[in-house]
């Protein structure tokens, strides 16, 4: 901690050094009495015993919050007996500390402690503190400064909306799960019919159909298997107003699939695709929710010019039979070209474009409305080209509308139209 | 400006007093703390250059401006909204009294001193200048020792 000295010290000791220096060069003793209160203060000040450094120490209510929560910080302070501290608390841009700053008198056993109410307003990692600590001795002639022990880590996780209906997987793994497969097998969901044949148990026969055409039948099901989805989320750009921006959605959006994916004993996995690449491999349980959500917190769109033309995922990221979910606003070319060459090697995709529209200037009339025309019909284009070869693209007006909209879009695509085997 | 001053020039006195409430105005306004002491100087001025007979005393006046002058500084520190704990007044208060209440005897014994009839010489001038530059060299030494860390 470093030692300061209050400004008026200075000017102080000036005035009282001229004006006794004043009244012995005139000869009157007025200006030498008019020094005595202000030599008198900064002899006190000085002589008095300099401020003993500050130790203490910051602890969070929670290290782990939801979006949208608040969380006391404590800020402890030890061994500054008798002096008046200030503590302030810096945070991170999207978290708010209440109250900016504490004052307190230590008493004389030097402990105190100074409590904050921190309000996280956005997911994420938010670094809080350390506590600043500005303590000044009884007269407020000098003081130490400096920070109070190591600052914390706040992980503010996105709120996990609920999803009625999942979209369904075009394959799915040999795997017990709650999907209905499009296989053949032992099930629940009725399937075909087909003549018995070796092997066949006799409980599957379907003594109706057997009676009707005079030749043992048995029933065939789907079975109920769990699929792979893989959670595609596209950071190369983002659009944000007014404390709103594409990627917040895209991140609640994918943590409301994870959850919902991994409810369903399905095996979930997370690509993030920007400046950096970053993925983790499909795995079940709660515990990959965990991981998933912990990976999500570190998301952040920055611009790059790092990988001007990478449009491939390296092959062995993704399993192959694998629905992949992508959660993009299609602002740059290098995350609209790697899905397209996801869709090229078979994947079974479908992208739900996180609309920066809505957070586009409404200049309908001014002179942008030209640019802001061609824009959208080049987006038009883009999706268009999707739909092309076979990949749905639900827009989701994410100020306004629900998560559950883009994928009732989906999933009705994908009932009427089947997508195309391979580009 | 509760002095009241028998002095002639009142026109020159009140111009001065006003200058230096506008430069405490400015300082606490413009929260910096630059503009205190030119108003303190000019106070300490516009009590000693005019001659005459004062209605208030040397002592008082000097005690009133370092009071003046410390809740000007006060001000300034505390503007930031902040959360409080307790009281973190009365001690500030307390030290600042205390020495406001000890200056005002050493004020007063320094005028006394100045009253007693002694002859100014040549030797007493010079005994007054070796005071002086001892006060300067016991602040300097003080400074020094708590710029060292060393509590004197």
């Amino acid at each position: 901690m470093s030692l300061s000295a209050s400004p008026r010290l200075g000017p102080y000791t000036a005035l009282a050094l001229t004006a006794l220096v004043a009244a012995l060069a005139s000869g009157r003793p007025e200006l030498a009495a008019l020094a005595v209160p202000f030599a008198l203060f900064v002899a006190v000040a000085l002589a008095g015993l300099a401020p003993p450094s500050i130790e203490g120490s910051l602890s969070l209510e929670r290290d782990r919050v939801l979006e949208g929560e608040s969380v006391r910080a404590i800020a402890t302070l030890r061994g500054g007996a008798g002096l008046r501290v200030e503590v302030h608390l810096p945070v991170a841009g999207r978290v708010s500390a209440r109250p900016e700053s504490v004052v307190l008198w230590l008493p004389p056993d030097g402990r105190g402690e100074a409590e904050f109410e921190l309000a996280v307003e956005r997911w994420g990692v938010h670094p809080v503190g350390p506590p600043v600590v500005r303590a000044r001795d009884r007269l407020g002639a000098f003081g130490i400064e400096g920070p109070l022990g190591e600052g914390r880590e706040l992980r503010a996780y996105p709120g996990v909306g609920r999803l009625r209906r999942l979209v369904a997987p075009l394959r799915t793994r040999p795997v017990l799960g709650s999907q209905v497969s499009r296989e053949r097998g032992e099930g629940i969901e009725f399937a075909d019919l087909r003549p018995l044949m070796p092997g066949d148990r006799v409980r599957s026969i379907n003594w109706r159909a057997t009676s009707r055409r005079r030749v043992p039948y048995v029933n065939v099901q789907h079975p109920e298997q769990s699929a792979d989805v893989v959670l595609f989320l596209d950071t190369f750009a983002e659009a944000e107003h007014a404390g709103e921006g594409t990627l917040d959605a895209a991140v609640q959006a994918a943590a409301a699939l994870a959850s919902a994916y991994l409810a369903r004993r399905d095996r979930v996995g997370a690509v993030g695709f920007g400046a950096e690449l970053r993925w983790l491999t499909p795995s079940a349980g709660t515990r990959q929710l965990y991981r998933i959500v912990d990976a999500l917190l570190s998301s952040d769109a920055r611009l790059s010019f790092a990988w001007r033309d990478v449009t491939h995922l390296p092959r062995g990221l993704l399993p192959p039979r694998a629905l992949v979910l992508a959660l993009s606003p299609l602002l740059d070319a290098r995350g609209t070209g790697a899905l397209l060459d996801l869709r090229a090697r078979g994947y079974d995709l479908a992208v739900v474009e996180v609309s920066p529209l809505a957070l586009t200037p409404a200049d309908v009339a001014g002179a942008h409305r030209l640019p802001l025309r061609l824009w959208r019909l080049q987006r038009d284009a883009l999706r268009a080209r999707f739909e092309a070869v076979g990949v749905p693209v639900a827009r989701w007006e994410h100020t306004r509308a629900p998560l559950e909209l883009p994928f009732e879009e989906v999933i009705a695509y994908r009932r009427h139209a089947r997508p195309a085997a391979r580009v | 400006m509760a002095v009241a001053l028998e002095a002639e020039p009142a026109g020159l006195v009140a111009g001065c007093a006003a200058a230096a409430v506008v430069l405490v105005s400015v300082a606490l306004l413009t929260a910096r703390t630059a503009p205190i002491p030119l108003a303190l100087a000019l106070l300490m001025g516009l009590y000693v250059l005019p001659e005459g007979e004062r209605a208030v005393w040397a002592p008082l006046f000097g005690v009133g401006l370092l009071l003046c002058s410390e809740l000007a500084y006060w001000s300034l520190e505390s503007g930031v909204a902040q959360r409080v704990y307790g009281d973190v007044v009365t001690p500030r208060l307390v030290a600042v009294a205390g020495v406001a209440g000890a200056s005002l005897p050493a004020a007063a014994l320094v005028m006394l001193a100045a009253e007693a009839d002694v002859g100014r010489s040549p030797a007493l001038t010079a005994v007054a200048a070796l005071a002086l530059a001892g006060c300067a060299g016991l602040l300097f030494a003080l400074v020094t020792a708590r710029a060292s860390g060393r509590s004197p």
